[in-house]
């Protein structure tokens, strides 16, 4: 799967998390975190790995967290490449 | 089973999945269709996947309302979900043959998914007994009286007096064919002297449980539905004194003055059997 228009998804409401994408020649992976001292890191690996299972290589990914858990951050990491690739079933 | 509370959750909203595991209500119906936007359903859908997959729900149904299947997401609902830890899909504005198509396509699935419809028009009340026939995955029915309403252009009131037939319809259909019933929701949020009058008049028609929108309404539906002290004390005194009676020979006899057939041992196995009793006695029988 290809990133080949920009796509948003998510919300900046408590618990979610706003997901954007555009196409990029590298991966890039920008995060903004209200707890990103403490799940930084963590965070990152749960994005990271969810991209990789969609089969994307290149794209640069905004994420702004509001507290979401895994589950939400994966969620919105598979809207978002889904809209922004061939498949954005909406 | 159902259960006699159970909760709507946008599935749009993290923040109300996530509380929603924490609800004391017996199930919860993830919604994907009228709290979610058009142009999120496949956001919703994938939210719920991953919570379906991920959120610990202990001790609970999990039932999903799917879009109807007069729109095109419906197909993609049941493709989201088959495969998660759900128990049951709820069906809007359920028709005889809707019932058909999604148990034929669970069928294909080769899942044990149960089936409940919502039954929100006119034609679906007076199509019950079809909807509830269509399949033998249905397992309850949900009267969704805001729809109901409007589908006959008359406006819903607090009394309910204009909901009365189908209300009444619908909890005896579900008794006639051994389902459960759950009644409308009560959707004055902070009104809960309405709450508790609008849930009783449902308990008196024979609904087993109520739905509801509001997470604060859920002790109240589950106090009102669960049976008394008094009720279930009653009731063991009943089952314990039709063992002394057959070994009488007695198929009718009296207890504190009233008298014990058929009908009153029945409705007294109902109570056992909803404060989740009916296995403790049945082992008990056992190892005398």
């Amino acid at each position: 799967m290809t990133i080949i228009r920009q796509a948003s998804a998510g919300s900046l409401e408590s618990s979610d998390c706003f997901v954007m994408v555009r196409p990029d020649k590298d991966l890039k992976i920008d995060l903004e975190s209200i707890v990103i001292n403490r799940y930084g890191q963590k965070i990152r690996q749960v994005i990271l790995q969810t991209i990789k299972e969609m089969g994307i290589n290149n794209g640069y990914f905004k994420i702004q967290d509001k507290g979401a858990l895994d589950y939400c951050l994966r969620a919105r990491v598979r809207t978002v490449i889904k809209r922004a690739g061939e498949e954005d079933d909406r | 089973m159902i259960g006699k509370s159970a909760l709507f959750v946008p599935s749009s909203s993290p923040s109300m999945l996530n509380a929603a595991c924490a609800c004391n209500a017996d199930s919860l119906i993830f919604d994907l269709e009228d709290s979610v936007a058009a142009d999120e359903k496949d956001a919703a859908r994938d939210l719920l996947k991953e919570a379906l997959n991920h959120l610990y729900i202990i001790g609970k149904n999990i039932i999903v309302r799917i879009n109807a299947l007069s729109t095109d997401y419906w197909k993609k609902d049941i493709e989201a979900v088959v495969d998660t830890k759900i128990n049951t899909i709820l069906i809007p504005k359920a028709r005889p043959d809707d019932i058909k198509n999604i148990s034929d396509l669970l069928n294909s699935h080769n899942t044990n998914i149960n089936l409940m419809a919502l039954i929100e028009s006119a034609v679906s009340v007076e199509e019950i007994t079809d909807i509830i026939k269509a399949s033998k995955r249905v397992i309850g029915i949900l009267f969704g009286a805001e729809d109901y309403t409007s589908d006959l252009g008359i406006e819903r009131s607090q009394e309910g007096s204009e909901i009365f037939y189908a209300r009444a319809r619908l909890a005896n259909a579900a008794h006639a064919y051994g389902i459960e019933a759950l009644d409308t929701p009560f959707t004055i949020l902070d009104d809960f002297e309405g709450l508790k009058e609008d849930t009783l008049k449902g308990k008196k028609l024979g609904y087993t449980g109520k739905a509801s929108i509001n997470p604060r309404h859920i002790d109240l539906i589950n106090k009102i539905y669960t049976p008394s002290e008094k009720e279930v004390e009653y009731a063991l005194r009943v089952i314990n004194s039709v063992e002394r009676a057959q070994k009488k020979g007695k198929g009718a006899y009296t207890l504190d003055g009233k008298m014990i057939d058929a009908p009153i041992i029945a409705r007294a196995e109902k109570v056992i059997e909803r404060v989740g009793l009916k296995g403790v006695l049945d082992d008990e029988k056992c190892c005398k």
